[in-house]
């Protein structure tokens, strides 16, 4: 430092204007000031709009639990308590008359049943358990509360409740896991919805509820791949030219939804082995609903219980012309599911191409 | 160092100003450009705080109309569901009308539009009521509210209310 020129006068300034920019780091960056990147209070009206966001959500699922009850009750009473023919195959789920004691009159279950005792005195008998009756309004109510749920524009959970049964029809629904909320969510970037349509979405699939073709049963999600949508649409102008009208009864299922079918089933077959002959597991297989590629068909106006063999033989010869495969064997149709179908390089399908099939289990 | 400055037997030549010189101008820029984004800040804050206030309420001046229960315990999300199934939208938009009157009293406009899953605006001719001495041009409009509800249908059916109001701006 010491020279006969001496220091000059811009090496202080050298030397001072790093320790200025050092403190302004410090005091800019390091202190308290740094969160405040935005005007006083933005924050509190960030917590006060994802609170109102919260309650929004909240309203939507408190009234689309009242609307799905009283659907469920609905369609519970249409189908005679039962759960429809094509869910009691894919779900199993035991019906309050499998073990009916009293038989059908007109083709009606009997629910309750008077028949004098002994002592000439009448006595009433139930004829249907409880149970299943409580199992079945539950699945009709999920089945009812998903849809609405997937319809919501909010991030909102399916299958995300436990439920139980009081008196009076009162379903309490306990959530498994919270809803979440972005509190500090950047505005100008569009959020994503549900991952998992999303990435159906970005397949293109249709929701051909509101289509034209009105090819779905009402009140089935009915969401395809878009190879898948166009096999179908072909079916259906096969089958009008046949003179048969198709419809949809279930189409794609996401992943939550098919672990969901999964778990319901665990108290009726707890052995995974035997539980596996009913239904996909969705832990260690990848199941053909779940990939927009599958839907369960049968004509219009006709359930399982009313296709003859001559329909299922129809139904099989349209698709197979369209391009689907079925789940079952050729012209059997008490193997598998006459109904289900796939298409678009599933696993079953690219099976039975390999095999030059046009049905395999 | 005063001593080393001071005492200096070269003493302070031109080239030394030009350090100073500039430290000086960085300095005038550096301030100038802070009270700059300052002032542009407080501004935009202001217009900001407005908006953001307008959403809080209009949101919830909507979530407590849907909520209000009458004498039968059904909301006012029921009796919309109920009406838009019997295509009643007569009824919607005077029941709507009368709430929303009462609490954008200070609003200079207000226009609210009601979409159902077709992505159709169902109350036809807009909901929309304004201050008469003020021109839509002249108005910053923004949307204060937007929220869905289900309608009681097998179809899982929704509906979404947007409300806009406008004010005059700063």
């Amino acid at each position: 430092m010491i020279t006969k020129k001496g220091m000059g006068l811009e090496w202080y300034f050298l030397i001072i204007a790093p320790l200025i920019g050092l403190t302004v780091f410090l005091v800019g960056y390091l202190g308290e000031q740094k969160v405040i990147g935005n005007y006083i209070g933005e924050n509190s009206f960030n917590i006060i709009k994802s609170a109102n966001e919260a309650e929004t959500s909240l309203f939507f699922i408190d009234q689309s639990a009242k609307y799905s009850l009283q659907q469920a009750i609905y369609e519970l009473a249409q189908n005679g308590v039962s759960v429809s023919e094509f869910d009691v195959n894919e779900v199993n789920i035991n019906q309050p008359f499998a073990i009916n004691k009293c038989g059908k009159f007109k083709d009606a279950y009997v629910w309750y049943e008077l028949k004098k005792d002994s002592l000439n005195n009448y006595v009433q008998n139930e004829c249907f358990d409880k149970d299943p009756l409580i199992t079945n309004l539950v699945y009709f109510f999920n089945k009812n509360l998903n849809q609405y749920l997937t319809t919501s524009p909010y991030s909102i959970p399916i299958n995300n409740y436990e439920y139980e049964v009081k008196d009076n029809l009162e379903i309490i629904g306990k959530a498994k896991s919270p809803l979440a909320f972005d509190i500090l969510k950047d505005e100008s970037k569009p959020s994503i919805k549900k991952p998992v349509e999303a990435r159906i979405e970005q397949k293109k699939s249709e929701d051909f509820t509101y289509s034209a073709e009105r090819l779905c049963a009402k009140g089935v999600k009915c969401v395809l791949t878009e190879e898948a949508y166009n096999l179908l649409l072909e079916a259906q102008k096969i089958a009008k030219q046949k003179g048969k009208t198709l419809v949809v009864n279930s189409a794609y299922r996401s992943q939550d939804e098919q672990v969901a079918i999964w778990n319901r089933f665990a108290s009726t077959y707890p052995d995974a082995a035997e539980r596996r002959k009913r239904v996909c597991d969705p832990y260690n297989e990848k199941c053909p609903h779940t990939t927009g590629n599958a839907v369960d068909v049968a004509f219009e106006g006709k359930t399982t219980k009313t296709m003859t063999n001559l329909d299922w033989l129809n139904l099989h010869e349209i698709m197979y012309q369209a391009g689907w495969v079925r789940y079952g064997e050729e012209k059997r149709y008490d193997i598998g599911e006459p109904w289900h179908f796939e298409c678009c390089g599933t696993n079953r399908y690219a099976r039975a191409q390999a095999k030059g099939v046009t049905a395999i289990v | 160092m005063k001593s080393r400055i001071c005492a200096n037997k070269k003493g302070i030549a031109i080239e030394d100003t030009v350090p100073i010189i500039i430290f000086i101008l960085a300095a005038a820029i550096a301030i100038f450009l802070f009270n700059f984004i300052q002032n542009t800040k407080i501004t935009k804050s202001a217009d900001n705080i407005q908006i953001q206030k307008d959403r809080i309420d209009g949101n919830e001046a909507l979530l407590e109309y849907l909520k209000k229960v009458d004498e039968n315990g059904n909301s006012k999300a029921d009796f919309i569901s109920k009406n838009y199934n019997e295509k009643n939208y007569d009824a919607i938009r005077r029941d709507l009308e009368a709430y929303f009157r009462l609490k954008f009293s200070n609003v200079q406009m207000w226009r609210i539009e009601l979409y159902d899953s077709y992505g159709n605006n169902i109350l036809r001719p807009p909901l929309r009521i304004s201050d008469r001495s003020f021109a839509d041009t002249e108005l910053h409009i923004s949307q204060v509210a937007s929220m869905t509800i289900p309608i009681n249908s097998p179809a899982s059916s929704i509906l979404m209310f947007k409300i806009y109001i406008g004010r005059l701006p700063r």
